[in-house]
């Protein structure tokens, strides 16, 4: 990293290949690498950096305040396959990615390669959708999830769309012409008063044809109107057209209107985001628990608030339903005014004028614009339009009522023939709707149909995460108190997911009704391990000061899950709890693991350093530079404190018992002591001939270093002065007497091999060793 | 596990609507169409935009194969 984070000009985290555990105080930049794995998979953003304070790319938290003009913020990814992976990133954070290993890092899954400590009780306290979300790339099955989303789009794009809509206001036209000329009769009965009208017309040609019959029926309807005069032609449109109801049409949009009176759009688009986000509000609530509600504040369960808000959307749907018709009336009214102007057409061009003196109403409503009335229908549009058209239509009737008998039957039978032809029409609109609402139910069918898959496959791969999470769970909590941890899918979800388990016998639906913050902060910690385990993309783990709320039994214990659980993976910890850090180092192989420690972060510039230790002496060093003995001899000793009692249980040094926690309060002197006296039977060290020596040199660094410890090591802690050649010197020694139990030749500390049947413990090469069986001889 | 329930879930839903509808009002293209489009690629990768479903639907709409009718063709 240079200038990214706390990085100066450049900080380098050098894995060998290994596992690794990073020790660093405070503020010393272990998150910086964290940080910088985070922003090429979130592609630029960094979690704890999204606020209103960072800047629109982050840049004023990414980039090193101190960085100099004239250098740049980068990462540089070298993978064990030599693939690399660059990110350089610009003043205003923007950033640009180059390399072969771009590709494999931005695959990796955030959700299953970090985990911090703010963050490791997050799938617990979320929600169920949340917790689904999460399992979701897990199982693998987010292509039908996507399928399922898809297909619910299609269907109500079918649903809502303008096809079926049209359809179905054509058919409900149809429907009320048939009505309005002939009742209920059913199909059959129109088609025997087809025969009759054709029989009526003269033909008695036998033709069954219905579709034949009204093309004949029309040619013959066509010639009789084409014999009559002008004069008994007007009767024709003023016919029709006094059959025109238009004053029930306008009626019609009045009372539709008035229904929709007390919702206006505006409010029904306000109620509907104000349900949709009490829907999801509903969605996030726990089972079981009461509330209070958001309207009227008084203590309701969840159930019954999520049943509120589905009548309230019903309700609104009724709403909806309200103003799609009041749409439809318009509309019909806007066709009746079209037929009214073309009739009217027809009316002038046989010269037929209504008694009307200077025809203004007549140029009125053949310059009527209909789409003005579609955009937006109010009051005043219909009084004009009652007060312009409806005299005119009124005028005109009066003519068609002077219809001679034989025209006015010829009009009524060319109308009926026109109904009857609709039939077919009709027949046709509604096959085609039919098809349309077929299509519909197969894509909802496609929608449930692969929700169903989801579900059948998610029930077993979750039933795997579930028994890994317990095993998990009973590596860190062996006390059996809470069991049964388990993943479940609850009935009548299709995207949610809950945490259940099992509490002192007693079944629970969530850990967050029993479980203690350390113990939820626990169980986070295996269920990010259960679904890092099942993640089928290979990367590496990062877990940044992840422990810091668990009691040190089972802080130890991460260890032993990490050990059989992880041998496989490579692990990068980061901690700020050194006592946990010298357990790791304890516990972990070091062929397989690395430990690092990072030196306290002094400023911008200085930036990340890594210390050349991994027990801290170098923390205590710079106390000393900072005119600071008291505060270095005291870091010293608690070091010896820390690491000596570890080197003693790996050695199986043998101590008197002390009663309950003054065993645990035993000081480095104790353990020199002890260290000492057994060391003359137990140290030894190789000759070259191959025989064993006992090892007098480390014994006599082990002596040097209690004895400083007893005469300056506890004053540091107790106020007493400390000069600085007396602190340097009690750091010397504490370094040189840790320092005898690491072999010279391999590098590698006592113990590091275990001779059980001989009661050895020895360093790789054998050529120090620690007869523990000898102790006491 | 029996060949029946191993088969593809798009061909088991078909059988499913099949059963609920056993004369469906869907030509066989259009059928055909669905089926296409289930096991396309494009469909379970990514959320389709609103005017890619516009497209589809009208595909799916179409009862037959006309030059006009847009190809469900989402790789």
């Amino acid at each position: 990293m240079s200038w990214f984070r706390g990085a100066a000009e450049a900080a380098t985290l050098d894995t060998n290949g290994k596992s690794l555990v990073v020790f660093g105080t405070n503020g010393s930049g272990k998150s910086s690498f964290v940080d910088a794995v985070e922003h090429v998979i979130n592609k630029g953003k960094i979690g704890h950096l999204t606020h209103e304070y960072s800047g629109r790319h982050q840049e004023k938290g990414i980039i090193n305040t101190h960085k100099p003009v004239e250098d740049s913020t980068k990462l540089e990814f070298v993978l064990d396959d030599t693939n690399k992976l660059e990110v350089l990133i610009q003043s205003n954070g923007e950033f640009a990615c180059n390399g072969t290993a771009k590709d494999s890092i931005e695959s990796w899954d955030y959700r299953r390669t970090i985990l911090r400590q703010s963050e490791v009780a997050d799938f617990i306290n979320g929600t169920k959708g949340d917790k689904y979300s999460d399992i979701l790339p897990l199982l693998g099955l987010r292509p039908l999830e996507l399928t399922a989303e898809n297909f619910r789009q299609i269907a109500r794009t079918i649903d809502y769309g303008e096809d079926k809509s049209k359809l179905e206001s054509r058919l409900e036209e149809i429907k009320s012409r048939r009505v309005n000329k002939f009742g209920t009769i059913n199909d059959e009965q129109l088609f025997k008063l087809l025969d009759q009208i054709y029989t009526k017309y003269g033909s008695k040609d036998g033709e069954t044809n219905p579709d034949v019959i009204i093309e004949k029926l029309k040619k013959i309807f066509e010639k009789k109107i084409k014999d009559l005069t002008t004069d008994q032609q007007k009767y024709l449109p003023a016919k029709e057209l006094s059959e025109m109801d238009i004053r029930k049409m306008i009626s019609a949009v009045r009372v539709a209107a008035g229904t929709l009176a007390k919702n206006t759009e505006s409010l029904i688009a306000e109620k509907i985001s104000v349900l949709q986000a009490a829907s999801q509000f509903g969605n996030k609530l726990e089972e079981g628990v009461a509330i209070n509600c958001p309207a009227c504040g008084q203590k309701v369960s969840t159930d019954d608030f999520r049943k509120h808000v589905v009548t309230e959307q019903a309700r609104l749907q009724k709403t909806l339903q309200d103003y799609e018709k009041y749409r439809k009336t318009i509309v019909l009214l806007c066709n009746g005014i079209s037929s009214v102007q073309s009739l009217i057409r027809k009316l002038k061009a046989l010269k037929i004028q209504g008694t009307e003196s200077d025809g203004t109403k007549t140029e009125w409503i053949l310059q009527y614009k209909t789409e003005d009335l579609r955009s937006s229908c109010d009051e005043d549009k219909l009084t004009l339009l009652e007060e312009n058209l409806l005299p005119l239509i009124d005028e005109i009737a009066k003519t068609a009522t002077e219809a001679p008998d034989d025209i006015e039957k010829l009009i009524e039978d060319q109308k009926a023939v026109a109904v009857i032809e609709e039939l077919s029409v009709s027949k046709q609109l509604e096959e085609h709707l039919n098809n349309i609402l077929e299509v519909s139910k197969l894509a909802h069918e496609f929608e449930n149909s692969a929700r169903n898959e989801i579900r059948e496959k998610s029930s077993q791969i979750i039933n795997d995460i579930s028994e890994d999470i317990q095993r998990m769970w009973e590596v860190l909590h062996p006390d059996k108190k809470i069991e049964n941890i388990h993943l479940n899918l609850p009935e009548g979800s299709d995207k949610a997911i809950d945490v259940c388990l099992k509490f002192y016998g007693k079944d629970q639906i969530s850990p967050r009704i029993t479980l203690s913050e350390g113990n939820r902060n626990s169980l986070g910690l295996c269920i990010f391990l259960a679904m890092a385990k099942r993640d089928q993309d290979i990367h590496p783990l990062f877990l940044d000061d992840v422990i810091i709320s668990l009691d040190r039994g089972y802080r130890g214990m991460v260890a032993e899950l990490l050990i059989r659980e992880f041998s496989d993976r490579q692990v990068l910890i980061f901690t700020h709890d050194r006592e946990w850090f010298a357990d790791l180092k304890q516990q972990l192989d070091d062929s397989e693991w690395l430990f690092k420690w990072l030196s306290p972060w002094i400023d911008p510039l200085t930036g990340i350093r890594w210390s050349e230790k991994t027990t801290g002496f170098d923390a205590a060093y710079q106390q000393l530079d900072a005119k600071d003995p008291d505060g270095a001899a005291n870091k010293a000793r608690k070091i010896m404190d820390l690491e000596l009692p570890l080197i003693g249980e790996k050695l199986c040094l043998r101590l008197p018992y002390k009663h309950r926690e003054r065993n645990d309060r035993r000081m480095a002197h104790e353990f020199l002591d002890r260290f000492i006296t057994e060391s003359q039977t137990c140290f030894q060290v190789q000759k070259p001939d191959g025989s064993y020596e006992v090892y007098s040199d480390g014994i006599q660094k082990l002596k040097d270093a209690d004895g400083l410890i007893l005469s300056w090591g506890g004053r540091g802690s107790h106020d007493f002065d400390v000069e600085i050649n007396e602190a340097r010197s009690l750091i010397e020694a504490s370094e040189n007497a840790l320092s005898v139990f690491v072999c010279p030749e391999c590098s590698k500390s006592v113990g590091k091999n275990n001779d059980e049947s001989s009661h050895i413990k020895q360093c790789q090469c054998g050529h120090l060793r620690w007869r523990y069986g000898k102790a006491g001889d | 596990m029996s060949t029946n329930q191993n088969k593809d879930w798009v061909e088991k839903t078909i059988e499913t609507f099949t059963a609920k509808s056993p004369q469906p009002n869907l030509t066989p293209f259009q059928i055909e169409n669905f089926i296409k489009l289930a096991r396309c690629g494009g469909i379970k990768t990514r959320e389709f935009k609103s005017a890619e479903i516009e497209k589809i639907k009208k595909a799916l709409l179409a009862r037959e194969n006309t030059q006009t009718t847009p190809e469900v063709n989402l790789e």
